[in-house]
């Protein structure tokens, strides 16, 4: 049996909203799963296997994690953008807030503290997408020669649609490297 | 190679410009992200076809775009004829 409300009309299993969007007006509480099959989301990693310096991503300085890594992603919901393994940019396909995360595998070569890395994201080429400052992190410097803890970062961005976010560190000195494929970089749509 | 002109505002191109730090390079990646996708939809349809047809598969992506038998949309939209990869799908 169906059940019209206004012009929509509800089936035992599927309710078809008048323009395909259904509005909600107060709370939403649902007792099971939730499945969002197109909810923009994304995981991608490198799939180069090997050190990488942050010289051949064009560093010292502020550089793209690019195809250099050799992209690799499953994503969902990309719609008519979402992440590019040529770019290694998440373009966004609906504006809204999203989650990010991204994580790297990373040698410094040097006892010194010339060699270090700020492991950051970029909005549309920029490190300072944080309410207009830049959210620093810093690894490595002045470590001994060798692998470096955690690198790893988070965030929640505000985005448009066409707005890109990359990974976007500052890689201080020649000596830094990194395995492609061990590196990860992901997110999906918070709201 | 094709060149295309996008024309901006002042308030336009001052807003812009507070969302990315070159309007040039935002626009571009907004361009080629869609280009992007709509070459991995062209591959993958072309190669699902060539599968059901027995054909070979070689080239690389670009290749296999510039070789799909495929119509631009103006073309879809103006020619009743279906487009190959337009339900209902003879190779399916």
């Amino acid at each position: 049996m169906s059940i019209y409300i206004g012009d929509s009309t509800l089936t035992p299993t599927t309710y078809a909203a008048t323009g395909g969007s259904l509005g909600i007006s107060g709370n939403l509480t649902v007792d099971n799963n939730v499945r969002i099959a197109a909810q923009p989301a994304f995981n991608a990693s490198g799939t180069v296997g090997s050190w990488i310096y942050g010289t051949s991503f064009g560093g010292p300085g502020w550089v793209e994690i690019n195809s250099t890594v050799g992209w690799a992603v499953n994503q969902q919901g990309a719609g008519s953008y979402g992440f590019s393994t040529s770019t290694g940019r998440y373009t966004a396909p609906v504006a809204g807030r999203y989650f990010f995360h991204a994580s790297a595998y990373y040698y410094n070569d040097a006892n010194s503290t010339a060699n270090y890395i700020h492991f950051l994201f970029g909005v549309n080429g920029s490190p300072s997408w944080n309410v207009g400052d830049t959210p620093y992190n810093i690894y490595s410097h002045g470590e001994v020669a060798g692998y470096s803890d955690g690198i790893n970062v988070s965030a929640v961005i505000s985005l448009g649609v066409g707005d890109y976010v990359s990974l976007r560190p500052y890689w201080a000195g020649t000596q830094g490297r990194i395995i492609g494929s061990y590196t990860l970089f992901c997110g999906h749509l918070i709201a | 190679m094709s060149n295309y002109t996008v024309t901006l505002t002042d308030a336009q191109k001052k807003a812009l410009e507070h969302v990315t730090v070159s309007v040039q390079e935002w626009i571009e990646n907004f361009v080629h992200a869609r280009c992007q996708i709509a070459i991995e939809d062209i591959v993958n349809k072309e190669i699902q076809r060539k599968l059901a047809a027995g054909e070979t598969i070689s080239g690389t992506k670009e290749d296999i775009v510039m070789a799909a038998d495929i119509k631009t949309l103006a073309e879809i939209h103006s020619d009743p004829t279906p487009d190959i990869y337009q339900e209902p799908n003879p190779f399916v």
